[in-house]
């Protein structure tokens, strides 16, 4: 199984027809530019005990990644965003290092994404 | 009798007639002698007184009395004579009835001699001939009489037997059953008779008592030879005994069952594999015995098919005895008997040990693809890993050198990448595990997509590139458009690769085979050097390459070909090639697939009528360009004229007049198109003709040199795109109104059909670029903000007709931006507030709506539940 899940990628490509690859291109620079800004994020919001927005930061990682097709990374960031709405922060940090290796492999794959082939 | 009377008158007549005569006479003698006259007188006077006249007077009296007397004499002799006649003939009649009488009797007499005869000659004959012997004895039982059926059972002469006892023919033992039976009974039984050299013969005799006058006077024995008879019961004997053995030794558990599914019989395997005894389940019902609760109605099912006439293969529990289970592959088959079913039969296997094996296959084979994935991802993470760093490297600032060894890892690590897959993809086919996928895809841009992957190096080689969809193939397909792909595109590499100058043309063409199926072939042709025929059959076998040499030269893993005829093997096709050495090679393959009901995308088909009746010039030396190129713009309308060089393009610009455009392949030879180009621009009235560039990739630098085109296409030719370059530049060039496209793009109309002013509330920038994307798609240019703050903000500067507003932002969520627009803005202008959000479940709907939404989209954001949302908006608007 790989790190990023075609299909969430694939469904644009009937709608954006000719301009897919492009924006696609442009969704995933998108990304690299903004979920390392919401890993830290997320970190600083747990250094200062803001649940509000760590809940926001958590759900919009999430949701990102579920629009890159990076699953793993998108579930890692649910969990995160549930315990953040049930007002547990405590036991978060090694998620958190977790949270930067996902978005790496995610990363890697995406930089070598062909957006041509499934 | 005679009735006739005899009449006595006449005879009286006659006697006084004849007494008359005597009178007469004497008168007559008298007168004679006297003399005397003979008259009345005389008579009176003479004779009266004489006496003697009188005495012959009495003559006729007394004649007539005479005469009387006679007549009835007469009278009397008739009627004796009458009567005797009579009686004559009587008598005659009698003695001819009695003559005849005795005639026929004779003549019965004679005939049931004759069939006394027949009887006694075919009785005689049926005693002679009859294949039973037959034996006739006498009050004291010696033979009288003795057939040739029973001296040839007994291998005795006739005579031999003769006047001897019947008893002594036989064994001692069935002497009594030779006495004289007096109360005239038959009975029938089996004996052995003795034979002339001694061997006892077995027979079935049956005793009838003879009779004559009412007395017994001897018997009357037939007698039927059982000696085949005892052989076949032997035969029949050895028979069954060899079909129980059969049943009994039968390794599966075997039962027999009444027609009422009782028991009636069973091996000793079954009494092995249930542990019952015959004796314990003789007449109970099989299903009560064996079959465990849960299985009870689909035993019954069992029973009724049975019933039914049919037989019953399955596998299911039976249980033991000890209420154990066990795993059995049952048949049971109705037992007919002159089509009357008189039982069932029925067999258990015990299929324990198979279906070990098959859990453990099973086991293995799930192994293998868990193997086989987990392979997958192991080794593609790392290599991913080194193809990013690598990318990430390069863009860093490097010395030449570095970057050329960047370069290398690259190339590299991307061969290495596609080795993997292939060796990935080889194994999956061969584990069995390669699925095709079944989703609509477009055939023209899988073929285009094929085409960029390896346009690049095609153009390096400068190559040309095409292709040729035909008039009647279906564009909308169901199947695997990345595995076509694949095919494509292993087979335009190896073309490419294998192509040292020329083309590489794909074409495709179909044949329906049914209501919606077609079968679609495709050839890749190239002008490369070719594969030597006594090659051409190892090509598709795994790792084998044309030649060692080959490999060298080009590289490859030798899977490529191999792959390629499986998945076109599993897409229902076949893959075959043709050619020759120094010219080309054509590979063919064909596939099956479904067309798919086209709802998106249509491709520009048919006569346009806008475009109908322009007159275009195509100028490239590539035939196989020109005529895609002339097909596809003929069939839309347009009037196409041809050149394949500078030269010829010029004179024909010259001489003929309403060019609408000109496309101009750059590739051509001295002059080149640019050069083409700046001298058509020098002619003053082709000053304005639009020109169109046709140029390979990667040659953007032409792009700069001077010559306004109006458009450029570059190649391989797209359909697609090159309706929409010449539709514009028509439409450039016409003074007439803007006018649409006949056959309207998908959607991209819907923003003029059904205008809105669109806001998208949204905080993640992600998300916001889909949601701006698909909105422009359809036409729309929504604004953006990115929390409740902002919206509100930007209702204070204009209306909006719909709000996409996202539940979770910062500083205002949407829940509250939408609570204070609904209480804050009069109902006139309240726009359409419609939720984005993650939770899209049932129960959330009603929340939304009774905070103030009027629907919702879920995220990330779909197209068709977009379109649902703001197609609603038209028809529930009343206001605006």
């Amino acid at each position: 199984m790989l790190v990023i899940n075609r299909d969430s990628l694939e469904v644009y490509r009937e709608i954006m027809g000719e301009g897919y690859e492009t924006f696609i291109k442009d969704l995933i620079m998108t990304f690299f530019d903004t979920a390392p800004k919401l890993i830290s994020e997320l970190m600083l919001s747990l250094e200062s005990r803001d649940t509000g927005a760590f809940v926001r930061a958590a759900h919009s990682l999430k949701s990102n990644s579920l629009t890159m097709g990076a699953q793993s990374l998108a579930d890692k960031a649910s969990v995160l965003e549930e315990r953040g709405r049930s007002g547990d922060l405590s036991a978060t940090n090694d998620e958190l290092a977790q949270l930067n290796v996902l978005f790496a492999e995610a990363k890697g794959e995406l930089l070598t994404i062909d957006l041509l082939q499934k | 009798m005679n009735s006739k009377k005899t009449r006595i008158f006449p005879w009286t007549l006659l006697g006084v007639i004849f007494g008359l005569f005597f009178p007469a006479l004497a008168l007559f003698l008298e007168h004679s002698l006297t003399g005397q006259a003979l008259t009345w007188r005389s008579i009176y006077e003479n004779d009266l007184s004489k006496p003697h006249f009188w005495i012959v007077c009495l003559a006729p009296p007394v004649l007539g009395v005479l005469f009387t007397f006679v007549g009835y004499r007469e009278r009397r002799l008739n009627l004796l004579a009458q009567q005797m006649e009579g009686t004559v003939r009587t008598r005659t009649q009698e003695l001819v009835e009695a003559n005849q009488d005795l005639k026929k009797k004779n003549q019965e007499q004679a005939r049931s001699e004759e069939a006394l005869t027949q009887q006694r000659d075919f009785a005689m004959r049926i005693m002679t001939t009859m294949g039973q012997g037959l034996v006739v004895t006498n009050e004291k039982g010696i033979i009288e009489f003795i057939n040739p059926a029973a001296t040839r059972l007994l291998n005795y002469d006739a005579p031999d037997l003769l006047d001897r006892p019947f008893s002594s023919l036989v064994s001692e033992r069935y002497h009594g059953l030779l006495e004289l039976d007096f109360h005239q009974t038959t009975n029938t039984s089996e004996v052995e008779f003795l034979n002339s050299d001694g061997s006892e013969v077995p027979a079935l005799i049956t005793n009838v008592p003879r009779l004559q006058k009412g007395k017994i006077t001897g018997i009357i024995s037939v007698i039927t030879d059982l000696r085949d008879r005892k052989t076949a019961e032997i035969q029949l004997q050895r028979q069954k005994l060899y079909f129980e053995s059969l049943f009994k030794n039968n390794p599966n558990a075997v039962v027999t069952l009444d027609q009422h599914h009782r028991v009636v019989n069973c091996n000793p395997a079954f009494v092995a594999m249930f542990n019952y005894s015959l004796d314990e389940i003789r007449g109970k019902n099989i299903d009560d015995i064996i079959v465990p609760d849960d299985e009870i109605q689909l035993a019954k099912t069992y029973s009724h098919s049975i019933e039914s006439g049919s037989a019953v293969h399955a596998v299911g529990l039976r249980k033991r005895k000890d209420n154990t289970l066990v795993d059995v592959e049952l048949f049971g088959v109705p037992v007919l008997l002159d089509r009357e079913q008189i039982g069932i039969f029925a067999i258990y296997h015990d299929i324990t040990d198979m279906l070990k094996a098959q859990q453990e296959a099973e086991t293995a084979d799930q192994a293998k693809s868990v193997f086989l994935a987990n392979m997958s991802h192991e080794i593609r993470t790392p290599l991913n890993a080194v193809v990013g760093m690598t990318g990430l490297l390069l863009d860093t600032s490097l010395s030449p050198m570095q970057r050329e060894y960047a370069n290398t890892i690259r190339i590299s690590s991307d061969t290495l990448l596609s080795i993997i897959n292939n060796v990935l993809d080889f194994s999956k086919i061969e584990a069995g595990k390669l699925m095709l996928e079944e989703q609509p895809f477009y055939l023209n841009q899988c073929i285009e997509s094929a085409l960029d992957l390896i346009a690049p190096k095609a153009s390096e080689k400068k190559l040309d590139l095409a292709y040729i969809i035909h008039e009647d193939t279906p564009n909308k397909l169901l199947g695997d458009i990345t595995r076509l792909r694949q095919v494509l595109v292993n087979l335009l590499t190896n073309a490419v690769k294998f192509t040292e100058s020329g083309e590489v043309v794909i074409t495709v063409s179909s044949t329906k085979i049914h209501d919606k199926e077609h079968q679609l072939e495709f050839s890749i042709k190239d002008t490369g050097i070719g594969i030597p025929s006594n090659r051409l059959d190892r090509l598709f076998k795994a790792f084998s390459q044309v030649d060692a040499s080959t490999t060298r030269k080009y590289g490859g893993t030798g899977l490529g070909l191999t792959i390629c005829q499986h998945l076109v093997e599993l897409m229902g096709g076949k893959i075959w090639v043709e050619s020759e050495v120094g010219k080309g090679t054509t590979f063919y393959f064909t596939i099956l697939a479904e067309t798919s009901p086209s709802t998106a995308i249509i491709f520009p088909r048919g006569r346009q009528p806008d475009l109908e009746g322009h007159r275009v010039l195509i100028v490239d030396d590539n035939e196989t360009n020109r005529t895609i190129l002339t097909n596809q713009l003929e069939s839309w309308g347009l009037d196409v004229a041809t050149a394949t060089s500078a030269k010829g393009a010029l004179k024909i610009l010259k001489t003929e007049k309403d060019f609408s455009m000109a496309i101009l392949d750059m590739q051509i030879s001295e002059p080149d198109g640019i050069s083409l180009a700046n001298q058509i621009r020098k002619e003053s009235r082709l000053a304005s003709l639009p020109l169109i560039m046709l140029t390979s990739l990667g040659s953007q630098s032409e792009r700069e040199l001077g010559v306004d085109f109006a458009a450029y296409l570059t190649k391989p030719i797209k359909s697609q795109n090159l309706f929409e370059v010449i539709y514009s530049v028509m439409e450039k060039s016409s003074r007439g109104a803007k006018r649409k496209p006949t056959s309207p793009l998908y959607d991209s109309e819907m923003a003029s059909r059904h205008p809105l002013q669109i806001l998208i509330a949204e905080d993640n920038t992600i998300n916001q670029k889909v949601a701006v994307a698909i909105l422009e798609k359809l036409g729309y240019r929504p604004d953006v903000v990115s929390n409740g703050l902002e919206v509100l903000d930007a209702l204070k500067r204009r209306e909006y007709d719909l709000i996409l507003m996202d539940i979770q932002m910062p500083d205002m969520d949407g829940e509250e931006a939408c609570n204070h627009i609904r209480s804050t803005i009069p109902v006139a202008g309240q726009p359409r507030i419609v939720a984005l959000t993650a939770h899209a479940l049932e129960g959330d709907r009603k929340r939304y709506l009774d905070a103030g939404f009027d629907d919702y989209v879920s995220k990330p954001i779909r197209l068709n539940e977009l379109i649902e949302v703001l197609e609603k908006d038209g028809t529930d608007k009343t206001t605006k």
